[in-house]
């Protein structure tokens, strides 16, 4: 059997130390990154083939949980100079009202952002992009009472 | 293979159906590993009018899925595997079939078996330099209001590093601790670099007034609006401040950068204080590429001294010195690298003119920054001290130390003095009052808590938003340490360097620790891990694959910097 050089034992020891030092030190490092998740975590997806991805902008998920209605809209890489971007959310409620929001904002390529408003008795949403003129209009049903 | 490519003897079709073989494979899996990233719905942060999540999302429709199958046929014909071009076809109608990629990224990952791995290691930087190339012409496009047909190939640019995203802070903490992998050193380093130490530098140039040019001379701001924290919050009213009260306020309204500040008062006595801070964004990335060349060419010669310059203008302190408009520490960090050329020089060969030039230089520092003069008197000192444990370098580095301590005393105990008399804040309360916070922060924090990590991934995702996620960064810069140990004169530099930036950066108020890890010199430590890298590969693959290799991993760091610089400017 080869003896090992002290010279590599003491490389070898070393070395686990520093491991050991980095798992400890590394420990807490999870938790504290996972508040900031909603970075790389995307969630929904579309179709590579969906053809709305040659528009400027689509509805990219929507969410209802609880009283909060969420929906992500993605400025899609389509058309990438950067535009002003509308959006026009009409929450229509079981009592037969309806709420508008609108909001704008700059709208760079590949943005994918989150909108999010309080509507406890929606029953359908439409929400209406307007990217540089161009429009798109999309309705969802979201059941319920 | 890929040397022959990069050294083709004529221009023929058999040449040009290698490049496109290997540049189609590369490509091909370039978008599969997108396709993956995307079925997992990772997205990826960056600045681009603000703080601004992507989406990994590839536009395919039906033209590009055949885009892709065509892409898999060129690979197949150049090797002459004609029985398997039968392979896109079907998979190109599966994708179809289904309206999913997924038998597109299937084949692309089966044609790695089909190849082998050198072919793979040939193929995915042709692929990275196609892409990236594709990515810098859609900035341009962006920035100078181009038209041109370009594919959408900024999703696969976020593929290749989205993925490391989630664990960018503890690289960032790992590249701090680098020093620690001194001892570890492998004997023998080789470096190598694939350009010419001038050509390199002339790229450098190149990046650094491109990435000035798109910041404030760009289509993407058309009233020329001042663009960093800083600038606008500090130089801006600073300079107007300067003109009002003349040479003599620069004292008083420069008190921790007198002579940033003498060259703010000159600049916008010249060109009025709009333009003259516009100007004074160029001066750091121009000096910052000049020191970074001449420095890495005492420690390793013109050709890592080409990549340290090509590296400069897109590296993390160009990104996070164009955020937070922070020319000062910029422009007082660059003049330590010159400090310490002239301190090598004078190790190497003596001269009173080179020690005093040196004096000078490091006086100039602290005149620039008194901050980042701190952080460089303090490197410099453990870099002399090292170097007296040197034979050769004994008598000159202990004399150098010992003259530039007087000086550092002498100058400190004059300026307290003469600021005192003129109603500012001298250096001593200055220094007090940064030490008191340091120790405050010190004190209450518990180093590798969940809070403290908090704090730490806080300043790396949202502080100085997306400024520190280039990967390369800390990898090469870990790289560096790991490889240079002692034995190398640089080694000595940066390992220090960094043991300084790392105590700083871990007891950093969170709004600060973006800044701390600002004050090490990243370009000379990426510069010799791109070279280790290099040297490593063409051992093991040729110089041709090696040289793929360093335009991609450069390509890429262009991209996100001009990314990055895009988005600040929109």
């Amino acid at each position: 059997m080869k003896k090992m050089k002290p010279v590599r034992f003491w490389k070898f020891a070393y070395a686990l130390t520093l491991l050991a030092l980095f798992a400890h030190a590394l420990y807490e490092y999870p938790p504290a990154a996972a508040h900031f998740a909603d970075m790389w975590s995307g969630g929904a997806r579309l179709s590579p083939f969906d053809s709305r991805l040659h528009k400027p902008a689509v509805v990219y998920a929507i969410e209802k949980s609880g009283s909060e209605l969420k929906v992500r809209v993605l400025r899609t890489y389509a058309q990438p100079a950067i535009q002003d971007m509308a959006i026009r959310l009409t929450v229509f409620n079981s009592d037969g009202s309806a709420s508008v929001y609108v909001f704008k904002q700059r709208a760079p390529p590949g943005r994918l952002t989150e909108y999010t408003v309080h509507a406890p008795l929606a029953v359908s949403l439409r929400v209406e992009i307007e990217v540089n003129g161009a429009r798109e209009v999309e309705e969802r049903w979201l059941g319920g009472s | 293979m890929a040397g022959r490519l990069l050294k083709p003897k004529r221009l023929d079709l058999n040449w040009l159906l290698e490049l496109a073989s290997l540049t189609s494979l590369g490509t091909s899996l370039l978008l599969a590993w997108t396709y993956a990233l995307y079925r997992i719905g990772l997205s990826c942060p960056s600045w681009d009018c603000g703080h601004t999540v992507r989406a990994i999302v590839l536009p395919l429709g039906y033209w590009g899925a055949l885009l892709w199958a065509l892409l898999l046929f060129a690979p197949l014909v150049a090797a002459r595997k004609l029985p398997w071009l039968v392979a896109p076809a079907l998979a190109l109608i599966l994708t179809l079939l289904f309206a999913d990629p997924l038998p597109l990224a299937l084949l692309s990952a089966l044609l790695l078996f089909l190849f082998g791995a050198k072919r793979l290691l040939e193929a995915l930087p042709a692929g990275v330099i196609a892409v990236e190339l594709a990515v810098l012409a859609g900035f341009a496009a962006r920035a100078y209001s181009l038209r041109l047909p370009l594919p959408p190939a900024l999703p696969v640019h976020l593929a290749l590093y989205c993925f490391l995203i989630p664990a960018t802070p503890a690289l960032a903490f790992l590249a701090c601790l680098s020093p620690l992998l001194v001892p570890l050193a492998p004997k023998g380093v080789k470096l190598s670099a694939p350009l010419r130490g001038r050509a390199s530098l002339a790229l450098g140039l190149f990046a650094s007034f491109l990435m000035w040019s798109i910041v404030y001379a760009s289509a993407l701001n058309p009233g020329s609006k001042l663009v960093g924290v800083d600038a606008v919050t500090r130089y801006y009213p600073h300079a107007l401040k300067l003109l009002e009260g003349g040479l003599p306020s620069v004292l008083k309204v420069g008190y921790d950068r007198p002579l940033h500040y003498l060259l703010l008062y000159g600049l916008a006595k010249a060109l009025g204080p709009y333009d003259a801070v516009r100007v004074l964004a160029l001066t750091p990335l121009v000096l910052y590429t000049l020191a970074s060349y001449l420095l890495a060419k005492e420690f390793w010669g013109g050709r890592v001294a080409g990549l340290a310059a090509a590296v400069a203008p897109v590296t993390y302190t160009a990104t996070a010195g164009l955020f937070g408009g922070l020319y000062g520490n910029w422009t007082a960090l660059a003049l330590a690298l010159l400090a310490c050329t002239a301190a090598i020089r004078w190790l190497r060969r003596g001269g009173a003119a080179r020690l005093l030039l040196y004096l000078l230089l490091l006086a100039a520092v602290a005149g620039v920054h008194v901050y980042m003069g701190a952080v460089a008197f303090a490197a410099l000192s453990l870099f002399l001290l090292l170097a007296a444990t040197r034979k050769g370098y004994r008598r000159r580095a202990l004399v150098a130390l010992a003259l530039q301590v007087v000086v550092a005393a002498v100058g400190l105990y004059a300026a307290e003095l003469y600021l005192s008399s003129l109603g500012a804040r001298g250096p001593f309360s200055v220094t007090a009052l940064n030490v008191n916070l340091w120790l405050k922060r010190a004190a209450s924090t518990r180093l590798f808590s969940e809070e403290w990590w908090y704090d730490f991934c806080f300043a790396v995702y949202r502080y100085a938003p997306s400024t520190a996620l280039d990967p390369s960064v800390w990898l090469l810069t870990t790289l560096a340490a790991a490889v240079l140990g002692f034995k190398d004169l640089g080694g000595l530099l940066l390992a220090p360097w960094m043991i300084l930036t790392a105590l700083l950066t871990f007891t950093a108020p969170s709004s600060l620790i973006y800044r701390s890890l600002l004050d090490f010199p990243y370009s000379l430590a990426e510069a010799v891990g791109l070279a280790y890298l290099t040297a490593f590969i063409e051992e093991r693959l040729g110089g041709g694959t090696a040289k793929l290799w360093a335009a991609a991993l450069l390509l890429f760091k262009l991209s996100f910097a001009l990314a990055f610089a895009v988005g600040l400017a929109s």
